[in-house]
């Protein structure tokens, strides 16, 4: 593992620390109980620690003394109010970005100082000694001391236990070497269970001072063999100069730990240089120490990189998308050996079929778990909204609380990705449309606090996120006004719940003119609806006046496969995406109809939709030219639906999307294309492309 | 049940630590002195309960705190005994650990200190 690899795993690590630490913070000025403010402080210190092996001085110095601010709020001699939390912000935002751009000396001076002030202001308040040992604390990272431990055998005949007074020991900091000498261990059957026969070498890491340690052994430094050295200054230098794993420090490492001696290093090293193998090795072959002790050698240095191994592999998304991309071509195999299974006799036929069906239930069984790897949870993305909604909620001078539910419900990793600006987009309308200010909350008799909810969950195949506000719903009236004054409706006509979310997501319909309060900000539902259709997604809009709104995404649990309905026009096979279809049915000669402006429309259940003619649609040829001699496919998207005229149904498939490069077609009707059992390719209709197309 | 026995002639004394201990799981229970405390003790064990730990002053009517100690070692080697006194001379502590004394602690003493006393000899 080089020093790059290190910086890499650091990089991924403080990333997803950082994620969770801006959601605790936010926490933190919400509920702030000792469980959030520890995992902060855990989250702070593990920062602290990576970045100094990851190389990352800066950010270590700063976090080091942002710990020991942390350590004061933890023992609640810094009380935790939103000065302290937006310091706390102010800090993390340095921090990441002294990770991941440059990191900014003027500004790290600035956080210094107001960290250090806090800090001081926890001295006026009273403990002045508790600060000092603070202070001191912050020119010394660490303190390691080596403590031999020799109980005198009959300890226990005075009502005393080492292991408690180990316990209290360890307590006090984190063991980074332990070694138990066994050498005074007699013969089982020579055992006096009432006597103590071990002796312990401990190593010790901690920010307490030397007393504490003498503490631990109060009642037992008199009559029993206890020595506590002071080896600080030859771990410290080599702590902060740790850039990456020496092979050569392995030793050096284990000689100061007193794991192996002097002499034995050097036989060792000799060694090395005449067979080149590596030194851990030796020292085991050799019998100085035992594996486990050489793997404890390499300390910070190995933890990282054994934690990551150990629980996680990471693999490139690309990788997966191959995975997935190959598992396609195993499916579309698979159905040509289906057609050829069709084309044998009967007893061949039958028993290759059969065999088949039970390949198609392992693939399925293996795309199942090829998603299940892709999925994500969602939790990551609305956490990262509490900022942003307690930011613009500051701004706008507003009270909200964000509620996030479902955090744990999985999507597609790419869906994730895309989902998030739009979510963005939607939660930004809740805060400024939707809540109210705590004035007109109170005087309208609600809680002077607003409360958004981010809910996800499963259902039926696909994932629904909702973005819910108990605000005070859509102006109907204002609403209604901006479609008359664009001639959308007439002016006596209503608007149904339907109409309302039309116009809601029509591009240039601000939401901001309705209310007239704020600027638009050039984005707007139309782009929010746009993006969620690129995924597959719907959008459904409820609201309720006074009450609030509630926004409903539907999306597909995946991007890469989906059911299709194979129809043929003419020699051409084309795919409609299952999910998307209401129904297929030959017409009747009555219910087509030409209405003036919106072309041919067919009369389905009482309700007229658009008629598209596939073959005209494509400019090829069909079997058909009559409606009612063909069939129609009715299909939705959003609230509109159309007909779409086929010759013939083929049959359903599941289908491996093959996504289209914008030069092959420019059409919005085709979303991509798929390889079919035979060879050939068909083309997939994005139905809601369809849809646009048609509309404009 | 298990118990922690405080031996002490000033009943503050023995409510503090009562007071001090409170949350640590354990019973209080208060003896007088060495003597009270020694038939404390054996009424606890008849009953196959346990003492955890004992708190014990030195100076003492009746039966002082090293002369229990050296009578309750006849008994219980292993049960901590931690010594709750004024006296802190070298001398008397040495006397006390010789006896089988545990631990020593000098009143007046805080709860904060007595219980980070008593967690080194109790879970």
């Amino acid at each position: 593992m080089s020093e790059n690899s290190i910086r890499d795993v650091f990089l991924e690590e403080a990333k997803e620390i950082l994620r969770h630490l801006e959601a605790d913070l936010i926490q933190l000025e919400e509920n702030p109980d000792d469980e959030v403010v520890h995992r902060i402080f855990r989250y702070v210190h593990t920062i602290k620690g990576s970045s100094g092996i990851a190389g990352f001085d800066e950010v270590y110095e700063f976090t080091h003394r942002l710990e020991n601010l942390l350590d004061a709020v933890r023992n609640k001699k810094v009380p935790v109010e939103k000065a302290l939390v937006d310091l706390l912000l102010e800090s993390m935002d340095w921090v990441a970005e002294a990770i991941y751009e440059h990191a900014n000396a003027e500004r790290k001076k600035f956080l210094d100082e107001k960290v250090a002030s806090f800090g001081s202001f926890s001295a006026k308040e009273g403990e002045a000694v508790l600060a000092r040992t603070e202070n001191v604390q912050a020119e010394k990272p660490a303190n390691y001391f080596l403590v031999r431990a020799s109980f005198k055998p009959t300890i226990f005949e005075n009502g005393i236990d080492p292991l408690l007074i180990l316990e209290d020991l360890v307590s006090l900091g984190s063991v980074e070497h332990r070694r138990v000498h066994f050498d005074k261990l007699p013969a089982l059957r020579d055992m006096d269970p009432e006597k103590c026969y071990l002796e312990w070498t401990i190593l010790l890491k901690t920010f307490h001072p030397r007393q504490k340690l003498d503490e631990a052994f109060l009642f037992v430094k008199d009559d029993n063999d206890i020595s506590i050295e002071d080896v600080t200054n030859d771990f410290t230098d080599s702590e902060r100069r740790a850039g990456g794993i020496q092979e050569r420090k392995v030793g050096e490492i284990l000689v100061r730990r007193g794991v192996i001696t002097e002499e034995e290093l050097d036989t060792v090293l000799s060694i090395q240089r005449e067979t080149n193998k590596k030194i851990g090795d030796i020292i085991v072959e050799k019998g100085f120490a035992d594996e486990k002790a050489v793997q404890q050698a390499l300390g910070d240095q190995n933890r990282i990189k054994s934690r990551i191994q150990a629980t996680t592999v990471r693999v490139e998304t690309k990788k997966l998308d191959t995975l997935l991309n190959l598992l396609g071509e195993i499916v579309i195999s698979q159905s040509s050996i289906a057609r050829m299974a069709e084309e044998l006799e009967e007893e061949q036929g039958y028993r290759l079929k059969n065999a088949l069906y039970g390949m198609d239930r392992i693939t399925r069984e293996f795309q199942e778990q090829i998603m299940a790897i892709r999925m994500i949870p969602i939790g990551p993305t609305f956490e990262q909204f509490r900022r942003f909604v307690r930011d613009v909620a500051d701004d706008v001078h507003k009270e909200i609380r964000l509620d996030i539910r479902g955090s744990e419900t999985e999507l597609d990793k790419t869906v994730i990705e895309q989902i998030s600006d739009p979510l963005k987009h939607m939660i930004r309308n809740a805060i400024d449309h939707g809540i109210e200010t705590p004035q007109e909350r109170q005087k309208a008799g609600k809680k002077p606090v607003g409360t958004i909810t981010l809910n996800a969950y499963h259902q039926e195949g696909n994932v629904f996120i909702e973005i819910i506000d108990d605000g005070r719903g859509l102006d109907r009236a204002a609403i209604r006004r901006k479609a008359v004054e664009r001639g959308l409706i007439k002016g006596d006509e209503e608007i149904n719940d339907r109409q309302l979310q039309e116009f809601l997501f029509m591009p240039g319909f601000s939401t901001a003119e309705q209310v007239g309060e704020l600027s638009g900000r050039g984005v707007g539902m139309d782009v929010v609806r746009t993006n969620i259709e690129a995924l597959r997604g719907t959008v459904e809009l409820f609201s309720e006046p006074g009450k609030g709104t509630t926004i409903r995404i539907k999306l597909p649990l995946t991007l890469a496969i989906i059911e299709g309905m194979l129809v043929r026009v003419g020699k051409n096979v084309y795919i409609i995406p299952l999910l998307s279809i209401v129904e297929s049915l030959q017409p009747v000669r009555d219910s087509i109809k030409t209405v003036e402006g919106k072309g041919e429309v067919l009369l389905v259940r009482d309700e007229y939709v658009p008629l598209v003619r596939l073959y005209q649609h494509f400019g090829i040829d069909s079997d058909f030219t009559n409606p009612w001699e063909a069939l129609v496919v009715v299909v939705e998207s959003g609230t509109s639906r159309i007909g779409i005229m086929v010759d013939d149904l083929v049959g359903q498939q599941q289908i491996v999307i093959k996504s289209l490069d914008n030069f092959i077609t420019k059409s919005r009707a085709l979303s991509g294309a798929a390889i079919m059992g035979d060879g050939t390719v068909a083309l997939i209709i994005d139905v809601h492309g369809m849809v646009g197309e048609i509309a404009t | 049940m298990k118990h922690i026995l405080t031996v002490d002639d000033s009943p503050t004394v023995r409510t503090s630590v009562e007071f001090a201990l409170k949350g640590l799981g354990h019973a209080v229970l208060h003896a007088e002195n060495g003597k009270d405390a020694l038939e404390k003790y054996n009424e606890v064990k008849n009953k196959g309960e346990t003492v955890s730990l004992c708190l014990v002053d030195v100076n003492m009517p009746v039966m002082d705190g090293i002369t229990f100690v050296k009578e309750f070692r006849q008994i219980d080697k292993f049960t901590p005994i931690v010594m709750l006194t004024t006296e802190s001379s070298d001398a008397k502590i040495e006397e006390g650990r010789q006896a089988g004394a545990s631990g020593w602690m000098v009143k007046p003493f805080s709860p904060e200190e007595l219980v980070k006393i008593v967690s080194k000899f109790v879970r």
